[in-house]
């Protein structure tokens, strides 16, 4: 019933148009026949369903990537953090172990070798102390009166 | 070949996915191209549309739930991507440039009638200063035969506004041919 009506609506308001227009003139307007280039509709399935193939493969490949890299970030943050803890453990251990090597080492010298580097070495530390002397002089004799003078006052006060 | 309906659920229970879309679009991609046409008018830009349309309906066609008839549903994502795609244009239907006008001119009708007569060009006149949706409405109604509930769910609109904007399409028709 409801259908009978529509249609008479529909024939009703067509009627109403074309007593304004002529159908073939508002014929012009139905683009619904002559306007898809040669083959189109027979084609046009075909390409969507290609195109939806390569939109999944993509998607596919996204993922993919996102995952990897995902994966692929997660062992490179954690290799990081290994190479910094290790790295820093080994430097802490190799700086204790030189100042220990240091502190054993000390220890370790008997007292006999102590004594015999120092007996050894006198000399050598009493040529030393006399370049020191020397040089000291060398300086103090190229200063003037005044300086001197100023020098004593200095030392005395 | 099977209903709208049964080609469906065939779709949402996985069963040949590709070739139960290729059914559905072989029986309806004219229409839904068609009416991409009238308001695009050039074939490149009604073929990128119908593309970008078959693409979502296959992407929701999972969670469609048969509320209303499957050609509402796909007119409507055809109105909406086609009104995305002018806005994005920033094209007016109501503002045709001469290319647009020749198109109309060479679009059907009898080859052997002069294209130039004051009457043609009123008409063009007409529906080219037509808006949007009475233009739309106009189509749907006169060359579709579609009822004004279908046009109504299509445009997303109530029947009573849909029957206005035809009754107000007829009359802008009528306005320009009589000032002849």
């Amino acid at each position: 019933m409801n259908q009978e009506k529509e249609k008479e609506s529909l024939q009703l308001d067509q009627q109403w148009v074309e007593s304004i227009v002529e159908k073939n003139e508002l014929n012009r307007f139905n683009l619904t026949h002559t306007d898809a280039p040669f083959n189109y509709f027979e084609s046009f399935p075909e390409k969507i369903i290609s195109r939806i193939q390569l939109e999944k493969n993509n998607t596919k490949h996204s993922a993919f990537k996102i995952l990897f890299l995902y994966h692929y970030a997660k062992i490179a943050v954690a290799a990081t953090f290994i190479l910094l803890v290790g790295g820093l453990y080994l430097y802490d251990n190799a700086s204790i172990k030189k100042s220990n090597i240091e502190i054993v080492s000390m220890q370790e010298i008997p007292n006999e070798e102590i004594i015999n580097y120092v007996n050894n070495n006198e000399a050598l530390a009493e040529l030393d102390l006399d370049l020191a002397i020397n040089k000291e002089n060398a300086a103090l004799e190229s200063l003037g009166e005044i300086e001197i003078q100023k020098i004593q006052k200095a030392i005395i006060h | 070949m099977s209903s709208d309906q049964e080609l469906i659920i065939q779709f949402q229970q996985s069963v040949n996915k590709e070739e139960v879309f290729t059914q559905l679009m072989r029986k309806h991609q004219q229409k839904v191209y068609y009416q991409i046409k009238r308001m695009v008018l050039e074939h490149a830009d009604a073929d990128d549309i119908a593309q970008l349309v078959w693409i979502k309906v296959w992407n929701k066609l999972d969670g469609f739930k048969m509320e209303s008839e499957f050609s509402t549903w796909i007119f409507r994502i055809a109105y909406n991507e086609t009104l995305n795609y002018l806005q994005k244009q920033k094209k007016q239907s109501t503002r045709l440039s001469n290319d647009d006008l020749f198109a109309y001119e060479n679009a059907s009708g009898s080859s052997d009638e002069p294209k130039s007569t004051e009457i043609q060009i009123a008409l063009d006149s007409a529906i080219k200063q037509l808006p949007e949706k009475q233009r739309i409405v106009f189509m749907l109604r006169y060359f579709d035969g579609y009822d004004y509930e279908k046009i109504a769910g299509i445009m997303g609109t109530t029947v009573g506004g849909a029957k206005a904007n035809f009754h107000q399409a007829v009359k802008k028709i009528e306005k320009f041919i009589k000032k002849l």
